[in-house]
């Protein structure tokens, strides 16, 4: 079928819009469901049914404005009171939600889409009769359990599972060929006051321009003028590169939107009753973190209910109040964003997890391991604490995925827990992808760049004592602690040259010209954090500490070791970007 | 935009490639001479600073940053294990590959020279290093035979990295 290339415009632009449409209608239905029913609210989702539906109609989705007259219909029944808004009639609207938001991306991906959306409009109509029948009656297509186990491994599109799994499998075989670049939902809400803001300096830079461009066609390089004018345009780039960074920012709250939702989903399904709470959704965080992150979240959020909360009767023995509570929360510090996640549930039982770590081989009986590295295993590929496999949270799978989504994310999880008392999960992300604080380090005599985020500290190694351990292993002492050493060049091989690396010690051309042995004896090291152990990692040089914008670099160098970007250094040189923690996962395992 | 028309258009895309796939680029590695289409191939360099990588082979050479972009840069002479004097040639040939942006090592570029598929000899029963489905066969260009490979499949042909390898020499050294 041949689309006008105007309507299809049209349609697109539509598809956005409708989009936010439908957020906020799920928003606003379900904050009816948690404060009551509201004239205002009631009002707000009708006036967004209305819009959508005459939206649509007018660029030839008659279908979809079908169901959105309907959808409009019950609510303003409900508006003149004809009859209560049930907790059965909002799963109907919402799922009615879902299947809309589903039509819309098969229509964004496929022009001439076929909207199948009859038996919706069907079961809304049946379910604004049978208003307190079970919503699962009415659409016995609905297998939530289904659901649950797609959402396990496929991209970010929730809902619907029946129209679910095709779109799944489709958007998986168009994602496969380009890698990473769905094309679909790539544009981003940008604040007008920061555009202006963009606006004005680029603005100023055009001026400050031609102040430069007077001055060299003049021959006056050396004039205040010429000098002021360039130190005034470093200020300019500045300011410049610290908006555009922040455009790419998006506020945390559709994803929190989303969150609820699961929550409330599974709060329908299962026999155990919890509130779920969240706050910060304000937070501002780069718009790819938000999209790499909702998928691990909503598994911990299922997790949590699965395996987090006890039932009401473990609760009553225990002395808990009946109902469970798990809370979100998001805070921004610096240039980092801080999930938490707790639940007042069972909390983390170290024996088992021993236990279970040692029944799949991932540590030896009798290991000594610190609570944090104990709840580490948690993480670790297969593991599962819980026996079965369950509807809500999966296949053991598990908590791998978060792991490597907050790796990937160049982020920290930390846990913490009580026996009976419940878990919290600290998740730290950066706010950009794009920009990392970096130090700079040698090591081979090449630049390299460690994310600040990984380190606890730079120490000086000639300052602290060190010991061998079993001979070939050193540990350093540090403050008490014994830190085991691993040399940085040593880490990343004898792929790089080697050469004027022997006796490094007392070489004192390594580090660069007019080093003195004894400033070479200073053996600067880096202290980062592995699996909650504090680990020394001996360098040839630390340079400096900067601002690095990350390179993509190309599929050549997937599945490396412990790099995960370029970076061009301030000597415009490349260098690359390492991750201690996966340099050092297959050696210190 | 009706079928037909859209068909008619990439009839005439057809053709243009066509025209010009007969263009390709004569470079030297080694002694040998090696042509690839001019399409693919973005732009010569030299003396540019490549920075080696860990964990990768031998003919990986390293990274590049051309113009903001970090690119890799492979030695095609160690890929295809043809001998050559010195490692150190620093002429670059930069390919569009389906990895993105690839610089080459080459000893000498020589020439773009039209090639019709009719001056190319095809299926010859030779022994090389470059798999068949990247070697197109043979061409005269000055009374020396010229190589013709499709440069971006070559550089990509195989696995860069050599990690499994360097972390086992990894954990035997810290160990």
């Amino acid at each position: 079928m041949d689309i006008d290339p105007q309507l299809r415009e049209l349609q697109l632009i539509f598809i956005d819009e409708a989009k936010q449409f439908l957020d906020d209608a799920e928003e606003t239905l379900m904050a009816i469901e948690s404060t009551g029913t509201t004239a205002e609210l009631v009002n707000k989702a009708f006036r967004l049914a209305h819009n959508f539906k005459g939206s649509a109609r007018s660029v030839g989705y008659t279908a979809m404005a079908n169901l959105a007259h309907k959808y409009e219909d019950i609510l303003s029944d409900i508006k003149k009171g004809s009859y209560p808004l049930t907790p059965n009639l909002i799963s109907a609207l919402l799922h009615c939600n879902d299947t809309l938001r589903n039509e819309l991306l098969a229509t964004q991906q496929d022009p001439s889409h076929e909207p199948n959306i009859e038996s919706e409009i069907e079961a809304l109509a049946l379910a604004s009769q049978n208003r307190d029948i079970k919503p699962e009656q009415q659409h016995p297509e609905t297998d939530w359990s289904k659901g649950f186990e797609i959402f396990e491994d496929t991209p970010p599109l929730k809902a619907e599972p029946t129209i679910l799994t095709k779109m799944a499998t489709k958007t998986k075989t168009q994602a496969a060929p380009t890698q990473a670049k769905t094309a679909v939902d790539d544009t981003l809400k940008v604040p007008t006051l920061r555009l202006d803001q963009v606006l004005n300096i680029v603005g100023e830079m055009v001026v400050n321009q031609t102040i430069l461009d007077g001055c060299r066609n003049s021959g006056a390089f050396t004039s205040d003028t010429a000098s002021q004018a360039v130190a005034y345009m470093s200020k300019l780039v500045n300011d410049l590169h610290d908006i555009s960074n922040s455009l790419r920012l998006v506020p945390i709250r559709p994803l929190f939107q989303k969150l609820r939702r699961t929550a409330r989903d599974i709060a329908s399904t299962i026999e155990k009753d919890f509130t779920f709470l969240d706050e910060g959704d304000y937070c501002e965080i780069d718009k790819s973190v938000i999209d790499r992150i909702a998928d691990p979240l909503n598994h911990m959020i299922r997790n949590a209910v699965d395996h987090g909360v006890d039932t009401p009767e473990e609760r009553k023995n225990a002395g808990k109040p009946l109902l469970a509570k798990i809370t979100l929360t998001a805070i921004t510090l610096d240039d980092q964003v801080k999930i938490t996640l707790s639940d007042d549930g069972r909390g983390l039982n170290k024996d088992k997890i021993l236990a279970k770590a040692v029944s799949n081989g991932l540590i030896q009986k009798g290991a000594a391991l610190s609570d944090d590295e104990i709840y580490a295993l948690i993480f670790a590929a297969g593991f599962s604490t819980k026996e079965q496999v369950t509807d809500v949270s999966g296949r053991g799978v598990g908590m791998e995925v978060v792991q490597r989504a907050v790796d990937d994310l160049k982020g920290s999880i930390k846990i913490y827990s009580v026996l009976g008392k419940g878990t919290t999960f600290e998740i730290t992300l950066p706010l950009s992808l794009s920009i990392i604080g970096g130090m700079v380090v040698q090591a081979n005599g090449q630049r390299f760049v460690i994310p600040v985020s990984q380190l606890v500290e730079t120490i000086e190694m000639g300052k602290f004592k060190t010991e061998s351990i079993t001979g070939a292993s050193r540990g350093l002492i540090l403050r008490g602690e014994i830190l085991p050493i691993y040399h940085l060049s040593d880490l990343l091989g004898r792929g790089m040259s080697r050469k004027k690396l022997k006796n490094q010690a007392s070489d004192s051309t390594v580090a660069g010209a007019g080093i003195t042995p004894s400033e070479a004896m200073i053996r600067p090291a880096l202290v980062a954090m592995y699996r909650g152990k504090k680990i020394t990692f001996e360098v040839e040089e630390i340079i400096n500490q900067q601002k690095i914008v990350l390179k993509k670099l190309g599929p050549e160098f997937e599945g490396i070791p412990g790099i995960v970007a370029g970076a061009i250094l301030s000597n415009g040189e490349p260098g690359l970007v390492l991750s201690l923690d996966s340099l050092i996962a297959g050696v210190a395992a | 935009m009706s079928t037909s028309q859209n068909m008619a258009l990439d009839q005439v895309r057809k053709m243009d490639d066509e025209i010009e796939e007969h263009k390709y680029l004569v470079f030297k590695l080694g002694n040998e001479l090696y042509a690839s289409s001019l399409i693919k191939i973005r732009e010569i360099l030299k003396g540019q600073s490549v920075k080696p990588v860990p964990f990768m082979a031998p003919y990986f050479r390293g990274i590049l940053n051309l113009r903001g972009t970090i690119i890799s840069v492979v030695d095609l002479r160690l890929k295809l294990e043809i001998p050559c004097k010195d490692g150190d040639s620093c002429l670059l040939v930069v390919t569009d590959t389906t990895s993105g942006p690839i610089g080459a090592v080459v000893d000498d570029v020589v020439v773009v020279q039209e090639f019709l598929p009719s001056a190319i000899s095809r299926d010859l029963a030779i022994k090389t290093k470059i798999p068949v489905e990247f070697f197109y066969g043979v061409a005269k260009h000055g009374g020396r035979l010229v190589n013709i490979i499709d440069i971006a499949a070559t550089l990509t042909d195989g696995d860069f990295a050599v990690v499994k390898r360097q972390r086992e020499d990894g954990l035997k050294k810290s160990s």
